[in-house]
């Protein structure tokens, strides 16, 4: 059994399937709106199809209605489609390059939409390029992270743990993740499709993921960007559960010297 | 001089936990007193080890409009381990548990767990009582399991929650704070593997 504990906390199991059987009353929560529903499942509307010869151009309509009404839901309120994908991507892969680092504060918001459920934790974030992350928490409780280079430390109120992040492949995408982001390469990954908003202070970054591993931990991913310097304001990670977590960054000094020590693991 | 180290390991081995308890009648007003009746609405600081294996995060007791109690368990930055229910009528569903969690063994064992916490095996009787010392103990039986909670001789404080078998004790629970619906911390052992779970109450804005 503790093998499948070992694996969340980081490590490769060893163990194998020793309980390949699924628990029968494990129902993952998974909630779906009508709207996508209807989306995904156009078998599923039944009652519109009895009435389709009579009601032909109404369901049209409706339907028209419906992805209008998701589209402009999904166009995010306040901002537009950036028109000139590639000078964006271009012009913040140079900017983003000229982030060395990043001292700032955060707030973070877990929401559990289901439960209407919050909490609130805040801390502190360092960046050195290129590989260099430290993230504490100082309220309500602590708890830090580092990340240098392939090695992660994370340390909470009683113990502290070292992990190769080489050893396991989920801390691995979550690594160069939060590095891409940082370092404004994300556009270039692999492992998302992304839209591009703007409004007149920010870009708005909605990443969906591509791979199936991804696709199980995020529905979307939504990265805002200062138009001023190109650094990130707010990450959002949205679940497929509909519950979120948001990052928000204050206070961010850019570009101010931050000793190795910092990082050291 | 071997066979009898054997034997005596083995003597200790077989030792029961509740040999020397000395059956009492139940005291009806301490049971609805002190008795372990669930716990409100609150997030924990988390810590779970298992045989050298250490996990943090949050964990979140939620009290739902139906009654039914939720156990949610993420790590610091949010990402979920698992969500549980527990039904009011004694159901219990997964409502989403990580896959390298989602294992029949380790579901059940932190379903049977997590219902100690929420005092689920105590919602009814009927009840035995025996005296050990200046503990009381209150068992109530669930098939081959045994779930006690233990008082002071005057039932003014309860001192522990245990489960296990008519011999073994195979779990003790703690509560710690002034509040028994909302304890500032709590404590999981497990004592036929190395296993512990702790929770401290963080504090909401």
């Amino acid at each position: 059994m503790c093998e499948y504990w070992s694996t969340v906390h980081g490590r490769q199991s060893t163990a194998g399937d020793l309980w390949d059987q699924p628990f029968e009353g494990c129902a993952r929560g998974m909630q779906s709106n009508i709207v996508t529903t209807l989306l995904k499942n156009p078998q599923r509307v039944g009652p519109l199809e009895k009435h389709r010869t009579g009601r032909g151009l109404w369901t049209m309509v409706c339907g028209l209605f419906l992805l209008l009404s998701v589209n402009v839901r999904a166009q995010y309120s306040g901002y537009r489609s950036v028109a000139d994908l590639a000078s964006f991507k271009k012009e913040f892969a140079l900017q983003s390059a000229k982030i060395n680092s990043v001292t700032s504060n955060f707030t973070q918001e877990k929401v559990l939409t289901a439960l209407t459920e919050k909490i609130t934790s805040s801390g502190n974030f360092r960046f050195k390029r290129s590989n260099k992350v430290r993230l504490e928490y100082t309220t309500p409780f602590s708890y830090l992270m580092i990340m240098n280079g392939d090695k992660m430390m994370v340390k909470d109120e009683q113990k502290e743990t070292r992990v190769n992040v080489k050893s396991n492949k989920l801390f691995q995408q979550i690594n160069r993740i939060m590095i891409d982001c940082i370092q404004g390469t994300i556009l270039d990954s692999k492992d998302f499709s992304t839209r591009v908003f703007e409004n007149d202070k920010s870009y708005l970054l909605e990443m969906t993921p591509a791979s199936k591993s991804l696709k199980d931990f995020f529905k979307t991913i939504v990265l805002t960007v200062e138009k001023k310097d190109y650094s990130v304001r707010s990450i959002e990670m949205n679940e497929p559960s509909e519950d979120r977590t948001v990052i928000t960054f204050t206070d961010k000094k850019l570009n101010e010297q931050i000793a190795d020590e910092v990082f050291k693991l | 001089m071997r066979y009898l180290s054997f034997s005596l390991i083995l003597c200790l081995g077989c030792a029961s936990d509740y040999k020397a308890l000395q059956a009492s009648s139940p005291d009806e007003a301490c049971i609805a007193r002190l008795k372990p009746s669930g716990l409100a609405t609150a997030w924990y600081d988390a810590s779970i080890d298992v045989v050298g294996h250490h996990i943090s995060g949050l964990l979140l007791i939620k009290n739902m409009p139906d009654s039914s109690n939720r156990i949610v368990f993420t790590n610091e930055a949010g990402f979920k381990f698992l969500d549980f229910e527990f039904a009011p009528g004694g159901g219990f569903k997964v409502h989403h548990v990580v896959k390298q969690l989602d294992k029949n063994p380790v579901i059940r064992l932190l379903k049977k767990d997590f219902s100690l916490m929420l005092g689920i095996p105590f919602k009814k009787g009927p009840w035995q009582a025996w005296q050990k010392g200046d503990a009381y103990f209150y068992g109530v039986r669930q098939k081959k399991e045994m779930h006690y909670f233990i008082t002071d001789k005057e039932c003014a404080s309860l001192q522990r929650v245990e489960s296990g078998s008519d011999r073994k004790r195979v779990v003790s629970l703690t509560f710690h704070g002034p509040d028994a619906q909302k304890p500032d911390s709590i404590r999981l052992t497990h004592h036929t593997f190395a296993m512990q779970i702790g929770l401290k109450k963080l504090a909401r804005e």
